[in-house]
């Protein structure tokens, strides 16, 4: 009875997996480096990881056992813990068919007790040597030429958490049994995924003393944002379930201006579906609305606020004025111009450029290493409002 | 069993054709929100809706509509499920919401019934609740889709706190298909934070206040509804359109406090208007008192101050006549801001900020002696037409307040400090034609100066200054000062291409908030003139 077409056209939704399109390209890349190596995937939030990760988890290669697990909201280590030992209890069970040591295992670490006929969770007081036991049944369960694939979303989101509620210290012993588990079970893999990044959660530990590097052996991602042939792909399946006939390459125009960021495509074909007209013109038009609705529906606004949040006050005004610059260059602006222009030293500015790069605000082109904003829909939105 | 005439507070408790007659300039929104939660809900996934607006705006009256379109679609019950909680439940944790849903979820013929399903839960330890309902929930729906309707998000927001939250968020990301419709008093900084959450989650729907034709339309429908044919044959008369303004600028557009003035409309004859008035406001009294109750002592002061002030005030006028430290009206003002109490308008760098609700204005000065005749003559300006007025000064009980009405806005405006009591003067005097003279210029200042909200088109001053330079650079001037001209002209230039975007913003603004704004950015432009010497 369920066909997921009608699931594709969701901004900001839960899309099932076989309504995720245009990531053919990155999901195969990233099952090839799983084959080697564990997997963090990183971007700002409704850029799609949780969408590949969901159908990665449902079309596995042969030989792969995938299983997904949401940390958010988790409160502590040995949570976690008791998380995983249910999913690995499904899973062991799956694997070899055979009774486990796992139930064994949470028996003896007093994980479940029945009340009435229903299962209730325990926090286990000894969660580290039951996480080491646990991934090691995992190991021993998976067939030679396997794979256990354990996706982590919201991984960065759970240890940020952590060390703000205090518990930093546990945060780094379980990073640290996880990057340990990683080293010692060649059949198990992980895909980690967060939308803040993990330098910052890095940064909040090492504060508090961490000296590890925990996720080094991890390749990480940028998850980015849809490529051209995965864009054109998408707008082509929303625009399908538009009433009416799209003209010819209204697609690829989508495609184009919204830069295969794929909540700006999503919105945009839900404005023109709403407005009932399928041409160039409106397309443009429900960007400009995009941009110019108080509502801000893509959420744009946190990219100024967050500056006052983070840079200290001697940086602030600097970076609001390279900001601004750069917003009236759609082509971008040179390293040495960008100076000349604000009449500041090169460094300070270089600095300041270097963070909003890492912030996602800037990319650098071209051969003259041209700043831009990253996206420009962005950098209009910007215009608009700081009224430049 | 449906109510079949309108209520002004619950409308899930009315008839839904009714419900379906009164919405006015929303139809497109609610075919577009049930079009999508269907499709989406019948495709497996999970799409979450949410309806601001301030108190009245009518969200329940539209989340109502969505539900009946959805639960009265033929793929009902097939591919999706619809569970409705009832905007009286109180909901304190993720374990009563998980519960709430159980329990509303339909009863179904081969099933266990909810509401048992909802008592056993009851009985459960705490800890195991969460994912008992979740297990029941998942087995009533066996594969179906689940739509979620849920009243005033926010406050529910605050009761889980951010673990709850992220607790319904990692639940929504497992449940990949359950979908959430919902209302919110706010724009609160659950939806909107980038750490928060559910940034980034919620596609948020502002609604936005009716336009003086929606107005319009809204009250001819209760009108026919009322069997009221010559209330409706009055309203699409030229007067009847002036009188519906009127009331838009005191409402500002809000359907619930439409639906309240509504009985109001019909009455002619003044002195029972003047009457109805007092009893309007009246009747207002208990929904404002309700609504300041609620708030900390420092943010009622600074409502009641705007409420008294009918313009917009900025944070430091506030301050002082509230006796509050600046810093501190700022904060609670943009907390008021969130809450949907205020509005703010930017005015170059100054931010001003008014009642959200007018009606609250008068319901305030209505209860004070010293307010009640200024308030009765605003209000009388604004419902008659000036000449309409005159006849009325034969009404010895209500001279001074019509007079007073007379002498209102655009009196200094033409006269330039001359005291407002110029029509009083004329009228004792008895020189009725220059009355007649005196209201054409006033009518005239008014629309020479676009004030007011039968403004279409942005004023002259926001027009470009392209001439200016043009005559500047043909000018014989010495090259250094018609250099030095020349640049003011780009520095006015930029500012007013600002103002041309302000402009466009001040224009969606309710019409008192958009006359003071217009004046303000006025006074600025003006201000540059003279500091840039022309």
């Amino acid at each position: 009875m369920i066909s997921p077409g009608g699931a594709i056209l969701n901004p900001g939704g839960a899309i099932p997996a076989d309504a995720v399109i245009g990531r053919d390209r990155e999901i195969e890349e990233y099952w090839l480096v799983l084959r080697r190596q564990s997997i963090a995937l990183l971007a700002p939030r409704r850029v799609g990881k949780t969408s590949i990760c969901r159908r990665m988890l449902a079309y596995p290669p042969d030989s792969v056992t995938p299983i997904m697990r949401n940390l958010e909201g988790l409160q502590s280590a040995s949570e976690f813990v008791a998380r995983l030992a249910d999913d690995v209890d499904h899973l062991v069970g799956r694997l070899t068919r055979v009774k486990s040591k796992v139930s064994e295992l949470m028996a003896r670490f007093g994980l479940g007790l029945d009340v009435q006929g229903v299962r209730v969770q325990l926090v286990p007081t000894q969660w580290k040597i039951l996480l080491d036991e646990l991934l090691h049944e995992v190991n021993e369960a998976t067939p030679e030429d396997g794979q256990v694939v354990f996706f982590w979303d919201e991984f960065t989101l759970f240890f940020g958490d952590l060390a703000r509620r205090g518990a930093a210290e546990e945060a780094m012993v379980l990073l640290d049994r996880l990057r340990a588990a990683r080293q010692a079970f060649p059949r198990i893999r992980m895909v980690v995924t967060g939308s803040i990044g993990f330098e910052e959660v890095m940064e909040q530990l090492r504060q508090r003393g961490y000296a590890n590097d925990p996720i080094n052996d991890v390749d990480k991602q940028i998850v980015p944002l849809l490529d051209e042939v995965g864009a054109v792909k998408l707008a082509e399946a929303l625009l399908s379930l538009l009433p009416g006939t799209p003209p010819p390459a209204l697609a690829q125009f989508i495609a184009q201006r919204s830069e295969g960021h794929p909540l700006v495509i999503q919105h945009m074909a839900d404005r023109l579906r709403r407005l009932g007209r399928l041409d160039k013109a409106e397309v443009e038009g429900a960007l400009q609305q995009l941009i110019a609705d108080d509502s801000d529906p893509l959420e744009l606004s946190h990219y100024l606020e967050r500056l006052a949040t983070y840079l200290p006050a001697e940086t602030l005004a600097l970076t609001r004025t390279l900001l601004d610059t750069v917003a009236l260059e759609p082509q971008g602006v040179a390293l040495a111009d960008l100076a000349a222009r604000l009449g500041t030293n090169r460094e300070q500015v270089l600095t300041a450029v270097g963070r909003l790069r890492k912030d996602q605000y800037f990319v650098r082109e071209g051969t003259d290493h041209r700043w831009r904003f990253r996206l420009d829909v962005l950098r209009r939105w910007w215009m608009q409002e700081r009224g430049l | 069993m449906m109510l079949t005439s309108p209520s002004r507070y619950s409308p899930w408790l009315v008839d839904r054709g009714l419900l379906r007659t009164l919405l006015v300039g929303r139809d497109e929104l609610l075919q577009h929100l049930a079009d999508s939660l269907r499709d989406v809900a019948v495709g497996g996934g999970g799409r979450y809706e949410l309806l601001v607006g301030p108190r009245g705006a009518g969200k329940s009256h539209l989340l109502a509509l969505v539900h009946q379109a959805l639960t009265t679609d033929p793929l009902a019950g097939r591919a999706f499920v619809v569970a409705a909680l009832q905007e009286e439940e109180s909901i304190a944790s993720l374990e009563a919401l998980l519960g709430r849903i159980l329990n509303a979820m339909p009863t179904e013929a081969g099933l266990p019934d909810p509401q048992t399903l909802f008592q056993r839960l009851q009985q459960l330890p705490l800890s195991a609740v969460a994912e008992k309902a979740v297990a029941l929930i998942k087995a009533r729906l066996q594969g179906r889709s689940l739509i979620i309707f849920l009243e005033n998000l926010d406050i529910l927001f605050v009761a889980l706190g951010r673990t709850g939250q992220q607790s319904l968020r990692r639940l929504l990301q497992t449940e990949v298909n359950w979908s959430i419709m919902a209302g919110s008093r706010t724009a609160s900084a659950a939806f909107l934070k980038e750490s928060e959450p559910f940034f980034h989650t919620l596609n948020r729907r502002t609604l936005e206040p009716l336009t003086a034709d929606q107005c319009r339309e809204m009250l001819r429908r209760l009108a026919e509804h009322s069997g009221k044919a010559d209330l409706e044959s009055f309203l699409a008369s030229p007067q009847g359109l002036a009188r519906v303004r009127a009331l838009r600028t005191f409402t500002g557009g809000n359907p619930r406090a439409m639906a309240l003035v509504f009985p109001y409309l019909t009455r002619e004859s003044l002195d029972d208007l003047v009457e109805s008035f007092y009893a309007f406001a009246d009747e207002l009294t208990p929904y404002f008192q309700e609504q300041l109750a609620r708030l900390p002592p420092g943010q009622a002061t600074l409502l009641e101050a705007l409420a008294e002030n009918w313009r917009p005030m900025t944070v430091k006028a506030l301050a002082q006549v509230t006796f509050t430290p600046e810093t501190s009206a700022s904060t609670q003002l943009r907390r008021m801001q969130k809450d949907h109490l205020v509005q703010s308008i930017r005015v170059g760098r100054h931010t001003l900020y008014e009642v959200a609700e007018p009606l609250y204005r008068i319901a305030r000065a209505m209860k004070r002696s010293d307010q009640a005749m200024p308030t009765l003559a605003r209000f009388l300006r604004i419902w008659y037409a000036c000449e309409d007025l005159l006849p009325l000064l034969e009404h010895l009980n209500l001279r001074e307040t019509v007079l007073r009405a007379l002498a209102l806005p655009g009196d200094q405006k033409v006269h330039g400090g001359v005291a407002p009591s110029t029509a009083v003067a004329m009228f004792r005097a008895k020189r009725y034609a220059d009355i007649r003279e005196y209201f054409r210029r006033l009518d005239h200042a008014d629309q020479a100066g676009n004030c007011g909200h039968c403004a279409s088109s942005s004023p002259g001053w926001v027009t470009c200054s392209q001439k200016r330079s043009r005559r500047l650079r043909q000018r014989t001037l010495p090259t250094s000062q018609r250099l030095s001209a020349l640049s003011q002209v780009r520095v006015e230039r930029k500012r007013r291409g600002w103002l041309r975007r302000s402009w466009h913003r001040v224009r969606s603004c309710s019409s008192a908030g958009y006359c003071a704004a217009y004046l303000q950015m006025t006074r600025n432009s003006e201000s540059f003139r003279r500091r840039s010497g022309r």
